[in-house]
């Protein structure tokens, strides 16, 4: 037999078969797909008998597949990732448990807030104020203070994430949500504030009256401070934004 | 640090060559192997070579018969698919993109 009939026997073929059989295993471990590993192996097999057909008349000894086995690449040069330098193969990556926790951590606040008109309802009109309390009025007082310390527990746990991500080395991803946990109340604040100064303004320059005039100066001294609340947050998170993300591309 | 580089830079390139290369005609994967082996600074192998194939195959870019070949058992050609070509053609567009940046900035450097 030969290599040109496309059939080796014997020592030879084992030779071809182990190597194949090599390739086969890495690719394995690499998680490539069964079809995927037959066409690589159909292709390498190819390769070996092309070579051997190429330099060998007649029957091909198991030392000539060895030479043209020699000539190959080893089978680890099929691991995926092979070739990098070491360390460079992208590093298992996971979102920011510390932004997710903020996240959720802020949120009780929403739900807090959503809850105390229902809470509110529950309390019995003229309650001894002495009684001892309910079950629900304690996860209640657990809620509030949970949630009130969320909101700023949200805005800490947000700047932390965002650092933690910068300085990961992109094992940590959640950018964008910890973005959000440091900047929300923040922004909420400012909006608060400028209501207060708002209505502060309104009260400074109309202290009476509900004429026409006073009520379309109120409308505009609210539009007003919403503008400034929509451009002071969009400058800000801009600016927040560029921060963060100049620094996790650092 | 140099020769890290350049094999990151090789490895991105190769299913871009891969493709480019099949654009000419069919090929079976040894005589693919072949020419971009021929290609000077390509210095590609089949441990890199076959595996694109492959994947390229399994996601509908590449087409493979087989027919009989006088070396030994039925070589595998490849020919692109309308979706490699239109791969390729993407491909090309940012290559073309990047190159023109790339050499953009070396040129300034070189001002």
């Amino acid at each position: 037999m030969n290599a040109g009939t496309g059939r080796l026997h014997g020592d030879a073929r084992r030779r071809v078969d182990a190597h194949l059989d090599e390739i086969e295993q890495v690719l394995q471990r690499s998680g490539m797909s069964r079809d995927e590993r037959r066409n690589v192996l159909d292709d390498v097999e190819t390769q070996v008998l092309e070579m051997l057909a190429a330099r060998v008349q007649g029957d091909p000894s198991p030392e000539d597949v060895s030479a043209v086995i020699a000539e190959l690449d080893p089978p680890e040069s099929y691991a995926v990732g092979a070739g990098e330098p070491e360390g460079a193969a992208a590093p298992p990556t996971r979102i920011s448990r510390l932004a997710v926790l903020g996240a959720f951590w802020g949120s009780l606040f929403v739900i807090a807030i959503v809850l105390a008109p229902i809470v509110a309802l529950r309390v019995p009109v003229g309650a001894h104020p002495h009684r001892s309390l309910a079950w629900w009025q304690i996860l209640w007082l657990i809620l509030m203070v949970t949630a009130v310390t969320g909101m700023f527990g949200m805005t800490i746990l947000g700047a932390v994430a965002v650092s933690q991500i910068r300085d990961s080395r992109r094992r940590l991803h959640g950018l964008g949500l910890a973005f959000a946990d440091a900047v929300f109340y923040p922004l909420l604040a400012l909006g608060a504030v400028l209501l207060v100064l708002a209505t502060e303004l309104k009260r400074f320059c109309f202290p009476v009256g509900h004429d026409t005039t006073v009520v379309v100066a109120t409308v505009a001294i609210y539009f007003v401070a919403l503008v400034a609340w929509a451009v002071l947050g969009w400058l800000f998170g801009r600016w927040a934004w560029g921060v963060a993300t100049r620094r996790s591309a650092a | 640090m140099m020769r890290a580089w350049v094999v990151q830079l090789r490895k991105g390139l190769v299913e871009l060559c891969v493709m480019a290369a099949l654009r000419r005609g069919e090929a079976y994967g040894y005589e693919l192997l072949q020419q971009l082996a021929n290609a000077e600074g390509l210095a590609v192998t089949e441990s890199t070579v076959y595996p694109i194939l492959s994947r390229l195959t399994t996601e509908g870019c590449v087409k493979v018969r087989a027919a009989p070949s006088p070396a030994g058992p039925p070589r595998r050609y490849y020919r692109l698919t309308p979706l490699g070509i239109a791969r390729l053609r993407e491909m090309r567009g940012c290559w073309e993109d990047i190159q023109q940046s790339i050499n953009g900035l070396l040129k300034g450097g070189e001002a």
